[in-house]
């Protein structure tokens, strides 16, 4: 992009020659370069508001860069958030489904337990009722005994 | 393990607990889920908040928080009720003494009887 001033000396070349002085009266000398000076003037204000009228459109060319810029940059940061709370979604489920095993795993070494215990029980029933029957018989012995000899005694 | 435990403890109750695991074995994940919202409201909330969950994985959670709660609500609370309740190391120990008393009053008998013959 041309600067100010190269432009302004690009229009002067392209300006026409100076009309010989001989041929022209003071007056109209002055006429043509008053109205030299206003071309120069109207030039110079037309390249001034080119110059600005680029100037303002790269700034808006910069500025939508700039947007679009930050629209990629927040759409990044959108997509890192989403995967953090998608990440943090997964740990919490991974971590629920750890504590149920953990806790399935305590629950039925309970039940364990009180089977083993339950079936420790089960041989001490089986021993009452085998000592009970024997205390019944030992007793029943006793009875007869003390029969036979009370009917000796007779 | 229910026969199992039937044998141990032969209590009728036990049926309603087999029936329950015997649920827990076929009911779809649909079904236990309702049982979920039920009975474990924690858990049934949570799921709410993770409907976009794995559904293997959702399935295993849905499972294990069934499985959880009938072992801990009802199997294991069962099972520790029958088991205090039976006493039987004093009542072995009774026995064991009234067999000893048994013996001695056989001895006893004998005895008698021996010094009877002899006189």
């Amino acid at each position: 992009m041309p600067t100010k001033e190269e432009m302004f000396s690009a229009w002067e070349k392209e300006l026409p020659k100076k009309p010989s002085c001989q041929s022209l009266t003071e007056e109209k000398i002055r006429l043509k370069k008053i109205k030299l000076k206003k071309i120069k003037k109207r030039n110079a204000l037309r390249i001034e508001q080119e110059y600005l009228t680029k100037q303002k459109e790269r700034e808006q060319e910069r500025e939508q860069e700039r947007e679009e810029r930050e629209q990629e940059r927040e759409q990044e940061r959108e997509e890192e958030r989403k995967q953090i709370l998608i990440k943090k979604t997964i740990k919490e489920e991974n971590q629920m489904l750890h504590n149920l095993k953990v806790e399935n795993n305590q629950l039925n070494s309970v039940v364990n337990s009180l089977k083993q215990a339950g079936e420790n029980n089960y041989q001490k029933q089986q021993m009452l009722n085998a000592s009970i029957a024997t205390v019944k018989s030992l007793n029943d012995i006793d009875w007869q005994l003390s029969f036979d000899a009370a009917d000796r005694r007779r | 393990m229910f026969s199992f435990l039937r044998n141990l403890f032969g209590k009728s109750e036990l049926q309603s607990i087999e029936e329950l695991f015997n649920w827990v074995k076929k009911s779809n994940i649909e079904e236990k889920r309702e049982y979920i919202k039920d009975n474990c409201p924690e858990i049934a909330n949570w799921l709410n908040n993770h409907t976009d969950m794995d559904y293997e994985k959702f399935k295993e959670i849905i499972i294990l928080a069934v499985k959880n709660h009938v072992l801990r609500n009802y199997l294991i609370p069962f099972m520790k009720n029958h088991l205090g309740s039976d006493n039987i190391d004093e009542q072995l120990l009774q026995v064991e003494r009234l067999k000893a008393k048994a013996a001695d009053n056989i001895d006893w008998q004998l005895s008698f009887d021996a010094a009877d013959r002899r006189r």
